[in-house]
């Protein structure tokens, strides 16, 4: 047998394949070193892989017609862009080519195989942050009351970072939140690394920064390739990151693992700037309440206090009341004693009086009645020494020079008087003779 | 005043509210209270709206 030149080999190769090969296979095979080229064709390898080992893998083209089709439908049902590392389910068609080699034309990608697929990794990854004990883990921080310090991890050009700040400083309350952005990449290949690469930084600096929450925001945009927040490694460094973190990733499917494991997730920046900005009026209304009860408890302890005075006062008052009757009483008792006293006093001495009265009218009555007597006596006397009595009883009176005889000194030659009732005798005394 | 976390100036306001609201404070006791609860009202609010060293600032005197 003589020897073939490479043509002839290469064509009975060809010749082989066509042959023995049906025209289309549907194959199950991982994307990789995935490229477009500027023509718009699309080349990369479909890879089979046991863990970390390849085990078999072959050179793919997806021609520009095909592809625009092909990724559009693959978008529109997956959300997602075809990419490394992805799994997918291609019709292909085994082509041998001279001198390129054997490669493969993928004719249609079967986007529901990947969604599967990739719904099988997204549960996968939440099985293992649930066994591991990562997928509630940054919710075990108690929010402060007020969110108020916080690094944002987003992109600084993104329509949804600008927003975001701008409704955090624009507040109309007047808050004042304290943000600083830690730039990352939010989609792409490189996104996990970059975003890992923030979340490190904002780690680092914690520290001195003392932030309460990270928040991630990804506004606007496509809402394609958020593959990166379904990422083990982010996820786990969400999880396991020291204070709490927020997202606001913005997009329509179903939650990303990065929601699932963050402490609070919402929708959208917005929300997320309005779930902050809330946590600082409800704080400032509780301040308002707290300043009612106060002023309430405050009056009340004041009207309370007032009363108590109020009935002090008027205790002292009806005690000092009832000390006056009571003084006003006994005055009262004394001055009827007194008066009682002083009445029977004066009882006492007006019978005396009436006593003493009547003794001395007995006692007037009865001397009136010894001087009657007396003067009767005496007038009896008086009448019996009356000198024309004593005269009629043969007795006279006879007196010299006006003076009873017997007073007078009678010499010889005085003229005497001699009284009788009945006349008067002169006479001349001749002789005295002394007894 | 020291610097205090809204966590903390909150559960203080609780704590003054609790002791108010017994009413078996004097009245003394009851017009420092009130002074306490007010300040922290107005530390609250200052800080609301502003960065902390802002707030260092505004309380230095007090």
């Amino acid at each position: 047998m003589s020897p073939l030149s490479i043509s002839q080999l290469t064509e009975q190769i060809r010749l082989t394949l066509e042959n023995e090969l049906e025209p289309v296979y549907w194959v199950v095979g991982e994307l990789a070193d995935f490229r477009q080229a500027p023509q718009g064709h699309v080349y990369f390898e479909l890879v089979e892989k046991q863990g970390n080992q390849v085990l078999a893998k072959i050179r793919s083209n997806l021609w520009q017609f095909t592809y625009r089709s092909v990724a559009a439908k693959f978008e529109s049902v997956t959300g997602t862009s075809l990419k490394n590392g992805m799994k997918v389910l291609a019709q292909v068609a085994v082509n041998y080519h001279p001198v390129y080699g054997l490669s493969i034309n993928v004719k249609d990608i079967d986007p529901s195989f990947s969604l599967g697929e990739r719904a099988r990794i997204r549960q996968e990854t939440i099985n293992r942050l649930t066994q591991e004990g990562l997928l509630r883990l940054n919710a075990r921080f108690e929010l402060p009351p007020v969110v108020q310090r916080i690094a944002i991890v987003s992109s600084a050009t993104a329509a949804g970072y600008g927003d975001f700040v701008n409704q955090l400083d624009q507040n109309r309350y007047g808050y004042r939140v304290d943000h600083r952005l830690f730039p990352s990449l939010m989609q792409g290949n490189e996104a996990v690394a970059s975003l890992l690469s923030a979340l490190e930084k904002i780690k680092a600096e914690q520290e001195v920064s003392r932030l309460d929450a990270v928040v991630i925001i990804r506004g606007g945009g496509a809402q394609l390739d958020l593959d990166c927040f379904d990422d083990y490694r982010l996820a786990a460094a969400i999880a396991d990151f020291p204070v709490p973190i927020f997202t606001g990733i913005g997009h329509e499917r179903d939650e990303t693992i990065a929601d699932l494991v963050a402490h609070t997730r919402l929708k959208t920046p917005t929300a997320v700037a309005e779930f902050l900005l809330s946590g600082f009026r409800e704080f400032e209304e509780n301040l308002g309440m707290v300043l009612q009860r106060l002023d309430r408890s405050t009056r009340q302890q004041l009207r309370e206090e007032e009363n108590r005075i109020h009935q002090f006062a008027l205790r002292a008052k009806a005690l000092a009341n009832n000390r006056v009757s009571l003084e006003g009483e006994s005055i009262r008792n004394r001055m009827s004693r007194i008066e009682s006293a002083a009445k029977g006093l004066l009882k006492i001495q007006s019978l005396n009086l009436a006593s003493v009265e009547k003794g001395i009218k007995s006692s007037s009555a009865s001397f009136l009645h010894k001087q009657q007597e007396r003067l009767e006596n005496r007038e009896a006397l008086l009448r019996q020494l009356d000198p024309e009595s004593i005269l009629r009883r043969g007795y006279t009176r006879t007196e010299l020079g006006g003076i009873p005889v017997h007073l007078a000194k009678p010499a010889s030659g005085d003229e005497l008087l001699t009284i009788t009732p009945d006349s008067r005798i002169k006479s001349t005394i001749i002789q005295i003779d002394k007894k | 005043m020291k610097e205090q976390s809204y966590t903390e100036a909150m559960a203080r306001l609780e704590n003054i509210l609790g002791q108010l609201e017994e009413g078996n404070k004097s009245v003394d006791e009851l017009s420092a209270l009130v002074k306490e609860a007010a300040e922290l009202v107005k530390y609250c609010r200052a800080k609301l709206r502003s960065t902390e060293s802002d707030i260092q600032e505004a309380f230095q005197d007090i």
